[in-house]
């Protein structure tokens, strides 16, 4: 067993794990929150996805202890208190979303991609999310809710969606 | 009655907040006290006796609180048609991944080292993997005892290797060939492919202390898991309480049980809570894909278009159980003549044993592997008599007062309306010139399917109102049968939730499959709120001195036409029925299914059918092909789709969309590859689903004509959208390039191999 330390959304951690845990694990397990998804344990469908440092990562294929020291952020640090993300806001209004188990990762992998590029194009929307997979809506509802965040985004000053 | 305002209407879905929090809790995020977790031990082999199990030294690995094995459960053989199944193998393993032992214990690593450990000996047999090798006279058989396997319809007909056989013969065929001008014969195949949901199968199961045993479990049909679940663990129905938790994607994949029985005898043999998951490689290993099909078609017709015979064989892989298999080759026999005026009709499909893993439902079961072929022979058709693809579909496309060759008559028919629909939008008669581009149209023909539907409603003392019912929400159906109910009573959405659902307290439900949710359960909701509201308004005419038919309701107030400030709160009549009586404000309702009439003279073999009225969905594919690197790049794709009314817009289009998007995948990269009977997608071969940048442009127009038997005029959308998509996608790369790929999916490696072939 090693003790890691982890940041995530804001609270420090620390947890003894077996080497062989992943970060993902730590998350669901030890932590309990399960607004991360498992979908394929093989980073594949991208259902685990959440930040590390301010980069996506399949939290499934992240050793526990690499990520030792890390800054992780997880859906579930994304709204302020009782205010949404205006991603999560945005997916709501344009029905990006389905059955949702697809769904803490691709806001991940759009929060990514819209703090990376605040103006994405449509080819870039697309690349963005294309490790993030969804069998329910055919992906075109979450294109119109990625747009439309972006819109959001820009329009507030501190690019939350608000004033 | 009240404007209509609620339907029609884009709300959110009720469940959005949940879901973008990642608050919702799916079968996998319950951890409950004690919980062990369980693990199951498959068959390495595709077929072989099991000679002995030995779980011994299992059970004394320290952490193992119990071991489960076929002699644990009772001895019977189930299935939803034919009889065949035991939920663990029983003396003969049939395919790769076949489920043999199970162990519950305190942790995975403990309840893995434990299956290592228990000792099964197989006599090996011998293995058929291509159903045509299954249908000749000397092949092995799969399943010797089948002529003592029960039947679920009496008219299953199974035999050597099939386990079921469907005809449909209409006219005189040999007349209808000898008369034709012309005649076509192709022969199509479609792959296995998997729904590929992204929530993996889980299960937790309790046991209480009367005995009674609880699972959580993610399914369509709750009532349907509670009964196969009292059955293979031999106990009273009302011993066994579904709860119905949030389904992450299902299309057909978990319309069956597959570790719920497992998981509940091994809650029972532990005494602790258990729960399961299935990782991706039993995913596929043992999932119930959609079947793999060979179809013969042959089709007479004269030179001005007219179809007048049509011939087919289809073979459907069905795999080592028969599952659905003949559901699916059923529905086959019904699509194969397409919505097409043919008057001479003689086709056949087989649903036949392989040592592969089972195949089931999948979205529009026996839909797409049909249509693929007889869409793509439309425009082979249409090619070779030199007449548009469009004006052959409408010479021969059916029409209000034709009746199926199975004898189910067509009524409000919008097939030619839509395919006009189609041709506007698109711009047809100008097609684009650039090179190598092409256009493709399909139609397709799917049903709203009707079966046993119920709901009960209740208003409270405080006016709010809750529903009770067994449908789960897999497709976003909860917020439009809450817009249905808040429009016919006149409260506001928010006053209206639907209740969870377990199998104890929620009346029954089919399952949320079937293109049927929205249709049949708003239908009694529609009703039961109509019966809340001439409740509440015969008391509230009491309160305002009025006479009832001069009341209204609208946003949770009633008040008196023509003078509204006459009124009270909506709440304040319900209180009063507390007051006066007691209450209860309850409505109950039911749909009680049905199908449309058929003709048994037309018919040999099962006939299953849930279809209460047709759709017809009709898409165009606008594609550029690379003909160097056999690359298609999809361009456009329209979705004509006949909804007759659509109560959420975005749940409408967003069902569309998803189905399309499903459509691509088949009709270009999806494939379980399958070698030896070893599954080898996803570890090594990937599963080629589309991503978000596989995806076109998609115009999704909706044909709200209200002719729809649902409420508001509303017909099923669900699996109608997957249908057309990929003979659409077919016939615009052979306007592309002019090469014709008759196999699924249509690959680079195969354009490439077919404009060399063309070339010599």
């Amino acid at each position: 067993m090693k003790s890691i330390k982890l940041e995530i959304n804001g609270v420090q951690h620390e947890v003894e794990v077996a080497p062989w845990r992943t970060l993902l694990e730590v998350i669901r397990e030890e932590l309990q929150m399960t607004g991360t998804k498992e979908g394929c344990g093989l980073g594949e469908c991208g259902a685990c996805s959440v930040l590390m440092d301010g980069k996506t990562v399949n939290s499934c294929l992240v050793l526990a202890a690499e990520a030792n020291g890390k800054r992780i952020t997880t859906i579930e640090g994304l709204a302020q208190a009782e205010r949404l993300h205006p991603i999560q806001q945005s997916f709501i209004d344009n029905g990006g979303f389905q059955c949702g188990f697809c769904t803490p990762g691709m806001i991940m992998s759009t929060k990514v991609m819209l703090d990376d590029n605040p103006n994405p194009t449509d080819d870039e929307i697309k690349k963005g999310i294309s490790g993030n997979l969804c069998r329910c809506t055919g992906y075109a509802k979450i294109f119109d809710s990625i747009r439309a965040a972006k819109v959001a985004m820009a329009a507030s000053s501190d690019g939350r969606g608000g004033a | 009655m009240a404007k209509s305002s609620l339907i029609g209407k884009a709300i959110p879905r009720v469940d959005a907040p949940g879901k973008v929090l990642g608050k919702t809790e799916y079968v996998m995020d319950l951890k409950l006290p004690g919980m062990l977790e369980g693990r199951i031990l498959r068959s390495p082999l595709p077929h072989a006796e099991i000679l002995s199990i030995d779980t011994g030294r299992a059970e004394k690995l320290p952490g193992v609180k119990a071991v489960v094995t076929a002699v644990d459960f009772p001895d019977l053989r189930y299935g939803h048609l034919v009889e065949d199944q035991t939920i663990l193998a029983r003396d003969r393993v049939r395919y790769v991944g076949e489920r043999v032992a199970a162990v519950a214990a305190v942790d995975l690593e403990t309840a893995e080292e434990a299956l290592d450990l228990i000792r099964v000996e197989y006599r090996e047999l011998t293995p058929i993997f291509d159903p045509l090798e299954a249908l000749k006279p000397d092949a092995p058989r799969i399943h010797p005892e089948i002529d003592r396997y029960g039947v679920v319809f009496a008219s299953i007909i199974k035999y050597g290797n099939v386990c079921s056989i469907s005809s449909v013969k209409r006219g005189n065929v040999d007349e209808g060939f000898a008369q034709a001008d012309l005649i076509f014969e192709d022969t199509f195949t479609t792959p296995m492919v998997h729904q590929s949901c992204t929530e993996p199968h889980a299960v937790v199961a309790q046991v209480e202390p009367s005995g009674k045993v609880v699972v959580w479990t993610a399914t369509p049909a709750a009532f349907k898991f509670r009964d196969g679940l009292a059955e293979i663990l031999g106990m009273p129905t009302n011993m066994v309480k579904v709860i119905a938790c949030t389904v992450g994607g299902s299309f057909g994949a978990k319309n069956d049980l597959r570790l719920d029985p497992i998981c509940a005898r091994l809650a029972q043999k532990s005494r602790r809570i258990v729960r399961m998951t299935m990782d991706r490689e039993e995913e596929f290993a043992d999932g119930n894909p959609r079947h793999s099909s060979i179809i013969q078609l042959k089709t007479g017709v004269m030179r001005d278009g007219r179809i007048v015979a049509r011939w087919a064989r289809m073979v459907f892989d069905t795999g080592a159980y028969t599952e659905f298999g003949p559901a699916v080759a059923s529905e086959a026999t019904k699509q194969i003549s397409g919505p097409y005026r043919i008057p001479n009709v003689e086709v056949e499909a087989l649903a036949v044993y392989t040592n592969k893993v089972s195949c089931a439902c999948f979205r529009a079961h026996g839909g797409p592997e049909p249509t693929f072929a007889y869409e793509s022979q439309m425009d082979i058709i249409a090619a070779g008599l030199g007449i548009d693809p469009i004006e052959l579909r409408l010479k021969n496309a059916v029409a209000d007062g034709d009746i199926a060759p199975t004898g189910e008559p067509y009524r409000k028919v919008s097939l030619q309306a839509n395919l006009r629909r189609a041709a506007a939008h698109v711009n047809w008669d100008s097609k684009p010139q650039g090179k190598n581009r092409g256009l493709g149209i399909a139609v397709g023909q799917w049903h709203t399917g009707g079966r046993a539907a119920s709901a009960i409603v209740k208003m409270d003392e405080h006016g709010k109102v809750f529903i009770s019912t067994g449908c789960v929400d897999v497709t976003g159906s909860h917020t439009s049968l809450i817009q249905i109910t808040a429009e016919e009573l006149g409260v506001p959405l928010a006053d209206v939730q639907i209740v969870p659902i377990d199998t104890d307290s929620a009346p029954f439900d089919a399952s949320s499959s079937g293109t049927r949710s929205t249709h049949n359960v708003g239908g009694v909701l529609r009703r039961c709120a109509g019966q809340i509201r001439e409740q509440v308004l015969t008391l509230a005419a009491e309160i305002l001195e009025a006479r009832r038919d001069d009341l209204d309701i609208e946003d949770g107030r009633i008040f008196v036409k023509g003078t509204p400030e006459r009124g009270i709160p909506l709440a304040r009549a319900s209180r009063q029925a507390f007051r006066a009586s007691g209450g209860p404000i309850v409505a109950s309702g039911a749909y009680p299914g049905g199908a449309l009439p058929t003709d048994p003279q037309a018919l040999r073999g099962l006939c299953f059918g849930t279809a209460v009225e047709f759709i017809h969905p009709v898409q165009v594919a606008e594609v550029e092909v690379d003909p160097e690197t056999g690359q298609v790049t999809l361009h456009r794709l329209t979705a004509i789709e006949d909804v007759g009314k659509a109560i959420n817009p975005i749940c409408a289009t967003g069902q569309i969309e998803g189905g399309v998007v499903q459509g691509i995948g088949y009709a270009l990269s999806e494939e379980i590859v399958c070698q030896n009977g070893v599954i080898l997608n996803p570890c090594g071969v990937p599963y080629l689903q589309p991503t978000a940048r596989d995806v076109p442009q998609i115009d999704t127009v909706l044909v709200e004509d209200g002719q729809g038997s649902g409420p508001h005029g509303a017909k099923g959308i669900g699996e109608a959208p997957i249908i057309p998509t990929a003979p659409a996608i077919a016939n615009a790369i052979y306007d592309a390039i002019g090469v014709r790929i008759k196999s699924l999916p249509i690959t680079a490696e195969k354009i490439v191999a077919a404009i060399r072939e063309s070339a010599k």
